[in-house]
């Protein structure tokens, strides 16, 4: 069934082609309207960047995808110069693909994971402690009362991952073509969002006094920590903002770096955001890439 | 998943059943279940026995369960087709949440209903405005459907 899908998203031609060839023409010339205006509004950006964003995350994209180079996603981008300056600037640095999520609320959680998973695979030493981790953060679920059994089902397509890239046998050890066959069946991959988003939730109650003062609902007002993890964190397709993306990074011990591409840079470079937890391992930071409203993982080639 | 995940729910429920409420497979078919809930004492559904259907979707626990009242009820958030306006039930459903705990939401908004939130804008209304006749309503809807 897996490699049904692979072959049916491979080799089709993009759904609704033409329709996205209009959406661009259309994003270019709103490009023109904000290059030409000067004071252009954030907001201005945000759309354009919003249209760009949807036709490359439409509804019928796998979970994941295999990398592509950074010239596809420049493509994209034509009618865009802030946009492809940006590009360009991480191009120059050594970051040249991506792997790309579907865009469905849960695209954090699972590049974060994506690129997680992969990262051991390139350093299988971290293995035993990205295990320890991984299980002082169910410890840490049950104390907020989430029942063991359940938390366990979500765990465990993620610890058979951990534990395939150290199998000791090298013809069943985890490969990176093995990693992207998991993340794309639903079940495996939503699994592991799960996790994540529970144990986000768990770290953001067990340390609650850290956040209080960040969690807040669409229209601003505060709430309390259960309330938002339930309204927030907890439920498929809701997107990651700075504080889950804080508290996941907090209970997983990772350093992520995030490059911004939002078209709104005054020297053209994209920036990087470095979010480090308090006990960070000293690892190589998992790098991400953020356009407004959607997260892929980045992948630099040395 | 699906079925070891509402195996597991079956068991647990019956080992650890919420007060006031029960619920099990129908027939042979565990993705179709039948719930009942007793009115709680402090709302006008009190002394009621109300009879849901579930219906759990292929891809549960990823996707919320369906439940509707098979009993006729007089609640802001509870239509005459039986249809439940609650968030869990809808886009604040969590992998992490159970049957029981969608049952014991369930009775908890009978006895609190959500008017800002109306499935049936009449009953709401009456309910903000009106709370006596409301309560009266519901208790003889109660008394005749439920008992």
């Amino acid at each position: 069934m897996n490699n049904q899908f692979l072959s049916s998203t491979s080799f089709s031609p993009p759904e609704g082609a033409q329709v996205e060839s209009a959406h661009l023409q259309s994003a270019a010339k709103l490009s023109e309207e904000i290059d030409t205006y000067d004071g252009a509004h954030r907001s201005q950006f945000y759309e354009l960047g919003q249209k760009l964003l949807e036709e490359s995350m439409g509804p019928n994209r796998p979970l994941i995808s295999s990398p592509t180079t950074m010239y596809e996603l420049r493509e994209e981008y034509t009618g865009a110069p802030s946009f492809v300056a940006q590009i360009d600037s991480l191009m120059d640095q050594g970051y040249t693909k991506i792997i790309r999520t579907k865009g469905d609320g849960n695209c954090f959680y699972r590049a974060l994971a994506y690129a997680y998973l992969s990262s051991l695979i390139d350093s299988p030493n971290l293995v035993y402690s990205a295990k320890s981790v991984i299980e002082s953060g169910s410890r840490m679920m049950e104390k907020n009362f989430m029942d063991a059994d359940i938390i366990s089902t979500f765990c465990e397509p993620l610890m058979d991952l951990v534990d395939a890239v150290g199998n000791p046998d090298p013809k069943r050890v985890l490969t990176h073509d093995h990693l992207l066959s998991a993340f794309l069946e639903d079940e495996t991959s939503n699994c592991i969002v799960t996790y994540l988003r529970l144990l986000t939730t768990a770290q953001i109650q067990s340390a609650s006094d850290d956040y209080a003062g960040f969690l807040f609902d669409d229209s601003g007002e505060s709430l309390e920590p259960t309330e938002f993890c339930r309204q927030y964190v907890d439920p498929l397709g809701k997107e990651a903002d700075h504080v889950q993306v804080a508290a996941l990074c907090r209970a997983l011990k990772l350093h992520i770096r995030i490059a911004y591409l939002d078209g709104h840079s005054p020297d053209g470079q994209a920036h990087f955001q470095d979010i480090i937890p308090p006990d960070d391992g000293k690892n190589k930071p998992l790098i991400l890439i953020y356009r407004p409203g959607h997260y892929d993982v980045l992948i630099k080639t040395n | 998943m699906a079925l070891k995940r509402i195996n597991k729910e079956l068991i647990d429920l019956g080992r650890d059943p919420p007060s006031s409420c029960s619920a099990g497979p129908v027939g042979d078919n565990m993705f179709s279940w039948q719930a009942t809930i007793m009115g709680p004492t402090d709302s006008p559904y009190s002394g009621g026995v109300f009879f849901l259907t579930i219906t759990f979707p292929t891809d549960y626990p990823f996707k919320p369960p369906k439940v509707s009242f098979r009993t006729k009820i007089y609640h802001p958030n509870i239509n005459a087709n039986g249809s439940i306006c609650l968030d869990i039930l809808r886009d604040q459903w969590s992998p992490a949440l159970t049957i029981s705990k969608v049952l014991l939401s369930i009775c908890s908004m009978l006895t609190d209903p959500n008017p800002d939130d109306p499935l049936v804008h009449d009953i709401a209304h009456l309910y903000k405005t009106d709370r006596t006749r409301y309560e009266a309503t519901a208790r003889e809807w109660t008394r005749k459907y439920a008992t």
